[in-house]
């Protein structure tokens, strides 16, 4: 794809965005010339840029959704509910059309037939909205195929930097109609010899003639409007008003002949438009993602190669290079934070696109939602973001179709008749957490448990915590739903959304009260590149732990033991927490050296438990690496990080530790 | 002077001027720019092409263009200069 190609999806993909959450908005909190502005913007701006590449799908069907949205920022149209689901359609089909032409694919014949539909039924909105419109109204619309434009356009110094071809723009201009002649003017051009070759020095007559709007035509050039001088006039007003001018000429010459008569005026043209939006000088700059993948790349790289300069630091004692390892380390840190951070983006805008899907389950189901997003500000790797989208889309659908009961059955049960739906994320000690409240009507622990028997998940004699009993629903093949619909409840889901949540090194779980509603709670690494980790050895082999998630250690002595059958706890200061013998469950060699044995208090959601560990060698910098096929079967490991040494270390998934730990007490 | 290249835009428009002043400057009696693998042509070398006209007018030199493509005809007839630029279909 090249370049301007790429921009063009990225701004047409940016505008649609922008059309569907001003669309919501005025679903939600009803429509104002903001939202139509926003809607109409969308429309006009993609099919502006997508004449620059002639792509005449997009061109036409975004014409005739402009012109509606038009009229009805005119007021002859209502935004009303039905105009809003049209318009969300409009949105989708733009989004195809889009899509094919940055493609170079065909329409396929059902986007084809979508597209006729949709424009007929724009027509229909727009012919009955003419057809209201009283007498002196249906004067204002301008008549079809009988309007001649004469266009002035004078090219600024600075037209050729704006990086748009003017050619291109009449090009585009020939698509809304006859372009009867266009006549260069050379008065300023110079020779050959004396040109500026940036410089333009041409000037430009058009005679145009087509079914539009004076507005319609001054937006063609909206693209340069800072770049040129431009007038444009009805040829008929003009003579018109030349005509009018000459009868009050006549009059004005029988009253006063020494009175001196005013020649027709063309009102400068910017002066007449509606309030331009002044566009920021930029602050952002779009990059290539996988341009930041590599340079993370690299990072990584320098983070191993200056651990392998600490480890001859302290190996060979020495003191100057030792102050340049230490200054080294620190500005790498800061590189690699400052890097890092360049990948984290607010969770907001990902979010925002899962109101359009709540919307539209909820109208399709007769229900009416409320749905409320959180801290879209909380910021996370945009990977992750990316990979969680669709396990979140699943959960919303299913907090709507399964959790929100219909208006009528939320009244009788003394709620509102509106559900309510809430997603929100914020930071918990070096995780994100993602939660999706509802108050809908809760999934009951007896009809799960049933379920889980009915379908040979647990056995009729299973004895489940609330909490296990929870989780059942991630299981394969599990739903609740009486009436599998095609929404969700297909039970193919939640087993699916919990194993990609997995794979994000995350986890999730479900807190449900009858009547009341569900929530599900996610728990995320903040990234998956590079991490604050704390290094201990227990054997022969390293471990790591995220930083974030480490509470404290302690020396475990006399002090903490705690004599139980069967069970691995220890007493933290009055309170009884499970450990994990690392070097036993991983089959360690003992340690001859170690003088004292340590336990990690590590902390993760709600929950703590303890490592129990030989050596602590502290914070690192933590590249993360894939681990190999054969740790295929290592429990609780999920990664693995090159020490300056050469050596390996392993990257506990803590997630998995806890739920181990859950399983080996059991 | 032949032009073998798909696209002529403002990118090139130094090296376009200084190839045109180089055919000037010959002062051969007819300078003939071959457009035969021009497609793509932006309105900063049409205004190139114009004042090389304007050159050859003062200087007595016949200026020709040849082998145009029908996608450069249409770039001239939408800037309106196709009357100004004769292409020769030779």
């Amino acid at each position: 794809m090249s370049e301007e190609l790429d921009y063009f999806h990225e701004d047409a993909k940016e505008q649609l965005q922008m059309m569907e959450s001003a669309l919501l908005d005025a679903m939600d909190k009803g429509s104002n010339t903001e939202y139509i502005g926003t809607i109409f913007r969308a429309m006009h701006t993609i099919k502006g840029v997508a004449g620059m590449f002639s792509f005449d799908a997009i061109i036409s069907f975004t014409h005739i959704a402009e012109n509606l949205m038009d009229s009805v920022r005119n007021g002859k149209i209502v935004l009303g509910e039905n105009l809003l689901m049209l318009l969300l359609e409009c949105k989708d089909h733009v989004n195809e059309l889009v899509n094919c032409a940055v493609e170079s694919t065909d329409l396929p014949p059902q986007t084809l037939e979508k597209d006729k539909l949709l424009k007929s039924t724009i027509n229909a909105y727009l012919n009955n909205s003419q057809a209201h419109l009283t007498p002196k109204e249906s004067q204002n619309i301008e008549t079809p195929n009988t309007n001649l434009w004469h266009i002035s356009l004078a090219l600024k110094d600075s037209f050729f930097d704006s990086g748009m071809d003017l050619i291109s723009i009449i090009a585009f201009l020939k698509r809304l109609g006859t372009l009867h002649k266009v006549h260069p003017l050379l008065e300023k051009l110079p020779t050959l010899e004396t040109i500026d070759p940036y410089k333009p020095y041409l000037s430009f007559e058009i005679e145009f003639e087509g079914d539009v709007t004076k507005e319609t035509l001054v937006e063609v050039f909206e693209f340069v409007e800072d770049d040129i001088e431009l007038e444009v006039f009805s040829v008929k007003e003009f003579l018109n008003t030349q005509e009018e001018k000459s009868i009050e000429e006549v009059q004005q010459i029988e009253v006063s002949v020494a009175q001196p008569v005013e020649s027709p005026k063309i009102e400068p043209l910017k002066q007449e438009l509606p309030d331009k939006k002044v566009t920021p000088v930029s602050q952002f700059l779009r990059v290539d993602s996988s341009k930041i993948d590599i340079l993370i790349d690299t990072i990584s790289e320098m983070v191993i190669a200056n651990a392998k300069i600490n480890r001859y630091v302290e190996e060979n004692s020495a003191v100057e290079l030792e102050e340049i390892s230490i200054e080294l380390s620190t500005l790498l840190e800061g590189l690699r934070n400052n890097v890092m951070n360049i990948r984290m983006v607010p969770v907001g805008e990902s979010f925002e696109k899962f109101r359009r899907v709540v919307n539209d389950v909820a109208y399709r189901l007769g229900k009416k939602i409320n749905f409320v997003i959180k801290g879209g500000e909380t910021e996370l790797d945009k990977t992750v973001i990316e990979k969680i989208a669709d396990p979140l889309l699943h959960m919303l659908r299913n907090s709507v179709d399964h959790g929100i009961e219909l208006p009528q059955k939320r009244v009788e049960q003394g709620k509102s008749e509106y559900g309510n739906v809430e997603l929100r994320a914020y930071p918990e000690s070096g995780s994100i957490v993602i939660e999706i409240e509802d108050d809908g009507k809760g999934l009951g622990l007896d009809a799960i448990l049933a379920k889980a028997k009915a379908k040979g998940i647990i056995t009729p004699t299973q004895q489940l915590s609330d909490a296990e009993a929870y989780k059942l629903i991630f299981e394969p093949g599990f739903s609740t739903a009486e009436v599998v619909s095609d929404i969700s409840g297909r039970g193919v889901g939640m087993d699916v959304v919990r194993k990609n949540i997995e794979a994000l090194k995350g986890d999730v779980e479900l807190q449900s009260y009858v009547g009341k509603g569900s929530c599900f709670t996610i728990r995320l690494p903040l990234t998956l590149a590079i991490i604050d980790g704390f290094l201990f050895q227990v054997g022969k082999t390293n471990y790591i732990i995220p930083l974030d998630m480490v509470s404290e250690v302690i020396e475990y002595t006399q002090q903490y033991h705690v004599s139980m059958k069967d069970s691995k706890v220890f007493n933290l200061r009055g309170t009884l927490l499970p450990f994990l013998d690392v070097r036993s469950y991983y089959q360690e060699m003992s340690c001859q050296v170690c003088e004292r044995q340590n336990i990690i208090v590590v902390k993760y959601g709600r929950h703590k438990m303890g490592l129990l560990v030989d050596e602590l060698l502290g914070e690192y910098q933590t590249v993360i690496k894939p681990l190999g096929k054969l740790f295929v079967n290592a429990p609780a490991l999920y990664g693995a990080s090159i020490l300056g040494s050469g050596e390996i270390a392993l990257i506990f998934d803590i997630p998995a530790l806890f739920e181990m730990v859950n399983i080996i007490r059991e | 002077m032949i032009f073998e290249t798909d696209s002529l835009k403002i990118e090139q428009v130094e090296e376009v001027k200084s190839q045109l002043l180089a055919a000037l400057e010959n002062e051969a009696p007819m300078i003939t720019l071959d457009l035969l693998y021009v497609n793509k042509v932006d309105l900063c070398i049409i205004q190139l092409f114009l004042a090389l006209q304007k050159s050859t007018q003062k200087k007595n030199i016949q200026l020709t263009l040849k082998n145009c493509s029908e996608s450069f005809i249409n770039t001239l007839s939408l800037s309106g200069c196709s009357d100004l630029l004769k292409c020769s279909h030779e």
